[in-house]
C-alpha cells in the first residue's frame, strides 16, 4: 500500500510517501523549488518521493493532507466574531486568502498532482504531529505530546499510542498556546517570527532568566501544564502584523526591540528575556509531562511532536527531568513532519495496517550518484580529485579539518527535518575556537551569537558529553537535544561549546550513516576527538542544498576552503557561480497573518 | 505587434488589482456590515477563545469527530 | 444542543437558498405579478391605501401611489375634503379609469382635473378588474361619502360577463338582480394568495392554477368575456343583459336618491376603433382566428349605451373621437396593450370634457394644459452619476492602495474598466427594451443559465468543496455564519472563476 502525505499552505511545505508501513522518501519542497520556506503545493516534492518509491502516481493508494481545512476556516471566523471589531484587517486578508485559495486545496490537490478526489483524505493538525511522532517511534505503546503555535483549533494535545492506533485525550485550544507565547517573545527580542525562534533559543545562554515572575502575569499555568493567556498583552488573534499589545510592552516598561538591531549585538536585556522565556517554556512542559504520565497510565515512553519539539535546549531536560524513561521526537517534528505523520495516521489509523519499522535515521531526501556528480563536474568545467578509496578520502577529510580547513559535506540522501546531520553539511575542527567566529562571519553570514553543533561519535558521545547510553536516544540522532559539554572536554571543543556550557549533539551511527561516521572516526583517530562541528550547507536566506550544482554555487558564494562531492574535491581556486542554480529568499518579515491562519 | 502581450498584461495585472481591491471592500463591508451585528451579540453569549479565564485548567477533552473512512474523507 | 443548532443551521442554509433563488427569480422578471389589491368586504377588491409601487412592460413605465383613502390621488383627495364652491366630478371604472399603462400626467382624469383647475376636481375610483357592479357597489356603499355632483360610469366590455359572476379569480364579488338589488351580502374574505402568486420560486415549481374561464363557439376557443363579442351576446348573453340592466338600475336608483347626476361612457376595444387592428391583430391573436364576419367588437358599446339609456342615464360615445384620432395619424392605443396610450386618454378626456360642458354640468375650464408637463429630468442621468462617483471613489482607493502607480494612469484604467461594465450593461438594458418583452425575458434568462453554467463549468469539482463547507457548518451548528458563508462561499466562487479566466476577470471584478 502507497500513501502519500502533504503539508502545505501554511510554511514549509513537504511531502512523505509510505509504502508497506515503511517512510521511503520525505523531503520539503524548499530543497527542491529554492524558495525558502515555501508555502505552495509541493509538486517538486511529491515528484520526487513517487520516483523514488519506484511508484506512478496511479499507484497511490491514498493522499493525506496534514489538517482540516475547514475547521481552520471555522476557527477564523469565530476569532473575527470573537474579537470584533478589532480584527477588521486580519478578517480582509485572511479571508481574501481562504475564499480564494485555501478552502479549495482539495481541488488543487487533486488538478495539481493528478489524482482522483477519492483518494483524498484528511487528517487533523495535532493527529497529524501525534502520528509523525508515535508511528515512527521504537515503542509499540506510548504517552504522547504535541506541542506548537496553532493547528485547525488546538495548540497542545495529550494522548495515548498503542500498537497501530492514537487516541488522543486532551487539547488545549487557540488562543492559549505555548508555541504563540515562545513566537510572541521572539518578536518581542527582535527576531522574525516563524523564523526567529532558533535565535532567541541560542541567545538565552548570555542571559539570566529574571523576568519568569514577570512573564507568568501575562499568562497561568496550570499544574496540569495547561496555559490560559491573558489577552489583554497579546494581540495575534486579531492583529495581522502585531503579536504584542501596547499592554506587554508597558508591562515590561521596554519597547520590543527594532527587528535592525537583533542581529548586531547582544542587548543583556533582551538576553534575559530569551533566559526567561526559555525557562518558562521548560516549566511549563516539566509540569505537562507528569500529568501526561498520570493520564496515560503510567506509560514509560512519552513521543514529542509539535513545533514547540525544536526547543532542544527544552527537549534535554524533559529527557532529564521528566517522569518518561524513554523519549523519541521524529526528526521533523514541525509542520513539514505533519506530511509523514498524515501518511502514517492513514496508513495505520484508517486503513488499519500494522507498525513498520521505526525511524532511525533522517536521510529520506534525493541522492546524486558517482557519475552524475561526475558529470556535473566535467559539463560545468570544474577542476577536481577524487580519491576512489574511502578510507584514504576519510583520512584526507580528518586531515583537512585538522589544518583548520571549513568543508561542504554533500554525501548520500539529503535529510528529512531542518536539521543537516551530515548529508549536506558544512563541517570544521571543533578543537578551534576561531572557526566559530570564522563560519558565522564568512560562510554562514549570521549573528555572532549563535552557537554551532557537534556530531559525535554515538560510542564515544558520553565521553564529551552528559548522555550516558546515547544510543538509546533517538531525538540525538537528530540533533534535538541540547546537551551539557561535559566540564573537562569544554576547553577541548571551544568551537561547538555554548555560553552556558551545552552544545546540541548529533550521535552519529555507523550503520545509519556509514561515510560521516568513517570520516569523523578519522578525525578523531587523528586528533583524539571524534567530533566536528557542523552547521547546515547553505548560507543566510538559502534552504539547505539539494543538488551538486547548488552545493557548488553555495560553495563559490561562501569562504569555505573544500567541497566534497562524495570522494570528489574540489578546492577553493575552482570556484565560480554558475548560472544554472538560483535562489531568492522569502520575504522579510512574516506576518502575523501567516503565523495564526 | 511587440505591445500587445505587455498591453494585455498590463490590463490583466491591473484588473487583478482592481479585484484585490473590490474584494478588500466588500470584505470590510462585510466585516461590518454582517458579521458585527451578529458578533455583537455572540459576544454576549458565547467566549470561544476562553479570553475569561476558566476556573480550573485549560485542557478540554479531546473531541473526535468520528473515525474510519467517511470521517477522514471530510475537511471537518 | 449540538443537534439543535445544525437543524438550525440547515434550516437557515435552506432559507437562504431559497431566498437566493426567489431574488434571482424575480430580478429575472420571472416574480409574481405585483397587485395593487386588497380584499373589500363589499366590491370583493380594492387598492390598498399607501401602496407605492413601479410597473413596466416594453410599451410602458407607470409609478403607482395610492393615498389613505385607497384612490390613485393626491393625499388631500379624501371623501370629507369636499370644497363647496367646487364641482366634484367621481370617476369610477376598471384600469382604464385606474390608469394601467399611464403615468397619472397622462391619464384623462387627471388631464380634465388639471383642465378645470379651482372650478372641479375629478377624482379617480377606477380599480383594475372592476365589472360595473363593483363600480355601483362601491358607490352604493362609499358614494355619499364622498358628496359628488357628478358621477361618471366607464364600463369596457369584459365587464358585461363579469357582471353575471359571483366570483373573479379567487375573489368573490357582487352581482345585482335584473332588478337592481345586490344578490350577495357581506363577502367573505378568500384569505392569503395562494402561494404561487406570491413567490416566484412557486411559480416555478407549482402547477398553474386554473386560467380564465373559455367558451367554445364555432370551432374556436375564446375567453367567456369575449362572448359578448359575437352575435347575441354569446351563450351568456341572456345573462349579460339582465344582470348589466340591474347595475345600471341600482345606479340610476341611486343617483335619484342622491340627486346626483351620472354619465355613462363605455370604453371602446381597440377593435371597435381600429378595423386593421381588429383584423389583423384581435381576431388572429384572442379571437384563434374566428370568422371576421362572426363578431363585432362594437356590441359592447352598443349595449351599454342601449341599457343606460333605457334605465334613463346620460351616456356618451367616443368611439367617433378616437376614430378621428386614429383618422388624424394618431394611435390612441398601445400596440399590444389593449389600454389606451397617452394620445387615447387625451382624447377621451375631451370627449368628456366636452360632454360635461355641453351638459352643463361642469365647466369649460381653460385652467392649466390639456396634458400635464412630465417632471422635469436631471441633467445628468442616473448611470452617468453613478458612474463618475464610483470612478472617482474606486480611483482613490486604487492610488492609495498602489502608490507606486501613476494617478493619471490609475484614474483612467478605473474609469476605462468601469466604463467597459457599465457600456455592457446599460446595452444589455438597451437591448431588452427594444425586444418584445417576452424575449427579453427569455434572452436574459438565456444568458443568465449560461453565466452560471459557466461559473459552474470553471468551478467543476469544487461545487462539491462547496457544498462540503456549507455541511460542515451546519454538522457543527453555526447557523448565525451561514448568511456570511453564503456570500464568502459566492465571492470565492467568482474569485475562482476570475483567475481561471483571464477574458472574463475584469468583469468578475467590477461585478463587485
Amino acid at each position: 500500500m502507497n500513501v502519500l502525505g502533504l503539508s502545505f499552505d501554511y510554511h514549509d511545505s513537504s511531502a512523505a510517501l509510505i509504502k508497506d508501513g515503511v517512510l521511503v522518501a520525505a523531503a520539503s519542497e524548499e530543497r527542491f523549488s529554492r524558495v525558502k520556506h515555501d508555502s505552495s503545493l509541493p509538486k517538486l516534492a511529491v515528484e520526487f518521493a513517487i520516483q523514488k518509491g519506484g511508484i506512478t502516481r496511479d499507484e497511490l493508494d491514498w493522499v493525506v493532507f496534514y489538517e482540516k481545512p475547514f475547521v481552520k476556516f471555522e476557527r477564523m471566523l469565530l476569532t473575527g466574531l470573537a474579537t470584533f471589531p478589532r480584527s477588521a484587517g486580519v478578517f480582509r486578508e485572511s479571508m481574501q486568502r481562504w475564499v480564494s485559495d485555501k478552502l479549495w486545496v482539495k481541488s488543487h490537490m487533486a488538478r495539481k498532482l493528478g489524482v482522483p478526489k477519492k483518494k483524498l483524505l484528511f487528517a487533523e493538525h495535532h493527529m497529524s504531529h501525534a502520528a509523525a511522532s508515535f508511528f515512527t517511534s521504537p515503542f509499540a505503546d506510548s504517552a504522547i505530546l504535541t506541542v506548537d503555535g496553532a493547528g485547525e483549533w488546538t495548540t497542545a494535545t495529550m494522548g495515548i499510542g498503542r500498537g497501530n492506533k492514537i487516541e488522543l485525550l486532551k487539547e488545549m485550544r487557540f488562543p492559549h498556546s505555548l508555541g504563540l507565547l515562545y513566537s510572541a517573545f521572539t518578536a518581542y527580542c527582535g527576531f522574525e517570527i516563524n523564523e526567529g525562534e532558533y535565535k532567541l533559543m541560542g541567545m538565552h545562554p548570555y542571559g539570566t532568566p529574571r523576568y519568569t515572575d514577570k512573564i507568568k502575569q501575562l499568562i497561568e499555568v496550570g499544574e496540569d501544564g495547561s496555559l490560559w493567556h491573558d489577552m489583554r498583552y497579546f494581540s495575534y488573534h486579531f492583529s495581522r502584523n502585531d503579536t504584542l499589545s501596547t499592554a506587554f510592552e508597558e508591562h515590561f516598561g521596554r519597547p520590543r526591540r527594532d527587528p535592525k538591531e537583533s542581529d548586531k549585538s547582544l542587548d543583556p536585556y533582551y538576553c534575559d528575556m530569551a533566559a526567561s522565556i526559555q525557562a518558562v517554556t521548560e516549566e511549563v512542559l516539566l509540569k505537562m509531562l507528569p500529568h501526561l504520565h498520570e493520564v496515560s497510565g503510567g506509560m514509560k515512553s512519552v513521543c514529542l511532536s509539535g513545533g514547540v519539539a525544536l526547543n532542544s535546549v527544552a527537549n534535554y531536560k524533559l529527557m532529564r527531568d521528566g517522569p518518561f524513561e524513554e523519549v523519541y521526537i521524529h526528526p521533523a517534528p514541525g509542520d513539514d513532519g505533519g506530511a509523514a505523520g498524515a501518511a502514517y495516521w492513514a496508513y495505520n489509523q484508517i486503513c488499519d495496517q500494522p507498525r513498520g519499522p521505526a525511524l532511525d535515521h533522517a536521510f529520506l531526501g534525493s541522492e546524486y550518484s558517482d557519475e552524475q556528480i561526475e558529470a556535473f563536474l566535467r559539463e560545468n568545467d570544474i577542476p577536481y580529485e577524487h580519491i576512489a578509496d574511502d578510507q584514504a578520502f576519510y583520512q584526507f577529510v580528518a586531515k583537512a579539518l585538522e589544518e583548520g580547513q571549513v568543508c561542504g559535506w554533500f554525501r548520500g540522501r539529503f535529510e528529512w527535518g531542518p536539521r543537516a546531520l551530515g548529508a549536506r553539511s558544512i563541517i570544521a575542527d571543533p578543537r578551534r575556537a576561531e572557526m566559530k567566529e570564522k563560519l558565522n562571519s564568512t560562510i554562514k553570514f549570521r549573528e555572532a551569537f549563535r552557537p554551532f553543533a557537534p556530531s559525535v561519535l554515538e560510542e564515544r558521545a558520553d565521553e564529551f558529553f552528559e548522555i550516558p547510553n546515547a544510543e538509546k536516544h533517538f531525538p540525538a540522532r537528530f540533533m534535538l537535544y541540547v546537551a551539557p559539554v561535559r566540564a573537562e572536554k569544554r576547553d577541548v571543543l571551544p568551537a561547538i561549546t555554548h555560553e552556558d556550557g551545552s552544545g546540541r549533539l548529533q550521535t552519529v551511527f555507523k550503520d545509519t550513516n556509514p561515510g560521516y561516521h568513517q570520516m569523523i572516526k578519522a578525525f578523531g583517530d587523528l586528533t583524539g576527538v571524534p567530533v566536528v562541528m557542523n552547521t547546515s550547507f547553505n548560507l543566510k536566506g538559502e534552504p539547505i542544498v539539494e543538488s551538486p550544482a547548488h552545493a557548488f554555487n553555495t560553495f563559490s558564494l561562501s569562504g569555505m576552503d573544500l567541497l566534497l562531492l562524495h570522494n570528489f574535491i574540489i578546492r577553493a581556486d575552482a570556484k565560480k557561480k554558475i548560472a544554472e542554480t538560483r535562489f531568492h529568499l522569502r520575504h522579510e518579515g512574516d506576518s502575523v497573518l501567516q503565523m495564526v491562519s | 505587434m511587440e505591445s500587445d502581450p505587455s498591453l494585455l498584461k498590463t490590463l490583466l495585472t491591473f484588473s487583478e488589482r482592481f479585484g484585490q481591491m473590490l474584494s478588500r471592500i466588500l470584505l470590510t463591508v462585510l466585516y461590518y456590515g454582517l458579521l458585527g451585528p451578529v458578533a455583537l451579540f455572540y459576544q454576549r453569549c458565547a467566549d470561544p477563545l476562553h479570553l475569561r479565564k476558566r476556573p480550573s485548567g485549560n485542557w478540554t477533552a479531546w473531541d473526535d469527530h468520528g473515525v474510519g473512512f467517511k470521517a477522514a474523507r471530510r475537511q471537518d | 444542543m449540538r443537534l439543535f443548532n445544525s437543524i438550525l443551521a440547515a434550516v437557515v442554509a435552506i432559507l437562504l437558498f431559497g431566498g437566493a433563488m426567489e431574488g434571482g427569480l424575480r430580478l429575472l422578471g420571472f416574480g409574481p405579478p405585483k397587485t395593487l389589491n386588497r380584499f373589500d368586504a363589499v366590491t370583493g377588491w380594492s387598492k390598498t391605501p399607501g401602496l407605492r409601487t413601479h410597473r413596466s412592460s416594453r410599451e410602458y413605465a407607470v409609478d403607482f401611489s395610492f393615498n389613505d383613502a385607497g384612490l390613485r390621488e393626491d393625499q388631500d383627495v379624501q371623501p370629507g375634503s369636499k370644497d363647496p364652491e367646487r364641482l366634484r366630478v367621481l370617476i369610477l371604472g376598471d384600469s382604464f379609469v385606474l390608469g394601467y399603462s399611464v403615468q397619472r400626467e397622462n391619464l384623462f382624469v387627471d388631464i380634465l382635473d388639471a383642465r378645470w383647475g379651482d372650478e372641479a376636481e375629478a377624482i379617480n375610483v377606477g380599480t383594475e378588474g372592476w365589472a360595473t357592479d363593483q363600480a355601483v357597489a362601491w358607490l352604493e356603499s362609499e358614494g355619499s361619502k364622498w358628496q359628488p355632483d357628478v358621477v361618471l360610469l366607464m364600463p369596457y366590455e369584459n365587464d358585461l360577463y363579469w357582471n353575471t359572476q359571483e366570483q373573479y379569480t379567487r375573489y368573490p364579488k357582487p352581482r345585482y338582480s335584473e332588478l337592481g338589488e345586490r344578490s350577495q351580502g357581506e363577502l367573505t374574505d378568500p384569505g392569503a394568495a395562494p402561494l404561487r402568486d406570491r413567490s416566484a420560486l412557486a411559480r416555478l415549481i407549482l402547477p398553474k392554477s386554473s386560467s380564465l374561464p373559455r367558451i367554445e363557439s364555432k370551432g374556436h376557443s375564446l375567453l367567456a368575456e369575449h362572448g359578448v363579442l359575437l352575435a347575441g351576446g354569446g351563450p351568456n348573453g341572456d345573462a349579460i343583459r339582465r344582470h348589466t340592466q340591474g347595475c345600471l338600475k341600482a345606479l340610476a336608483n341611486w343617483a335619484a336618491k342622491t340627486d346626483t347626476k351620472v354619465l355613462v361612457c363605455p370604453i371602446p376595444a381597440h377593435s371597435a376603433v381600429d378595423e386593421t387592428y381588429a383584423r389583423e391583430v384581435f381576431g388572429p391573436r384572442v379571437l384563434g382566428g374566428m370568422p371576421r364576419d362572426s363578431w363585432d367588437a362594437n356590441r359592447p358599446v352598443d349595449l351599454f349605451l342601449e341599457l343606460a339609456a333605457a334605465e334613463g342615464l346620460a351616456t356618451v360615445d367616443p368611439r367617433q373621437a378616437l376614430i378621428t384620432s386614429l383618422e388624424n395619424g394618431e394611435q390612441p392605443y398601445f400596440s399590444i396593450d389593449w389600454h389606451l396610450n397617452p394620445v387615447g386618454n387625451k382624447v377621451l378626456a375631451g370627449v368628456l370634457h366636452d360632454e360635461l360642458a355641453r351638459l352643463d354640468w361642469a365647466p369649460e375650464g381653460t385652467h392649466g394644459a390639456t396634458t400635464l408637463p412630465a417632471p422635469e429630468k436631471s441633467p445628468l442621468s442616473t448611470p452617468a452619476l453613478l458612474y463618475l462617483l464610483l470612478v472617482t471613489v474606486l480611483g482613490t482607493i486604487y492610488c492609495r492602495l498602489y502608490p507606486q502607480e501613476k494617478p493619471l494612469r490609475a484614474y483612467g484604467l478605473v474609469g476605462a474598466l468601469l466604463g467597459l461594465v457599465f457600456g455592457l450593461v446599460l446595452g444589455s438594458a438597451a437591448l431588452l427594451d427594444i425586444l418584445p418583452p417576452d424575449l427579453g425575458r427569455v434572452l436574459s434568462t438565456v444568458v443568465v443559465l449560461a453565466l452560471l453554467g459557466f461559473i459552474a463549468w470553471k468551478l467543476g469539482d469544487r461545487v462539491t468543496i462547496i457544498a462540503g463547507v456549507m455541511g460542515a457548518f451546519i454538522r457543527r451548528g453555526h447557523w448565525y455564519l451561514m448568511p456570511l458563508l453564503v456570500i464568502l462561499l459566492t465571492v470565492g466562487s467568482l474569485l475562482v472563476v476570475a483567475a481561471s479566466s483571464p477574458l472574463v476577470a475584469p468583469f468578475i471584478y467590477t461585478l463587485f
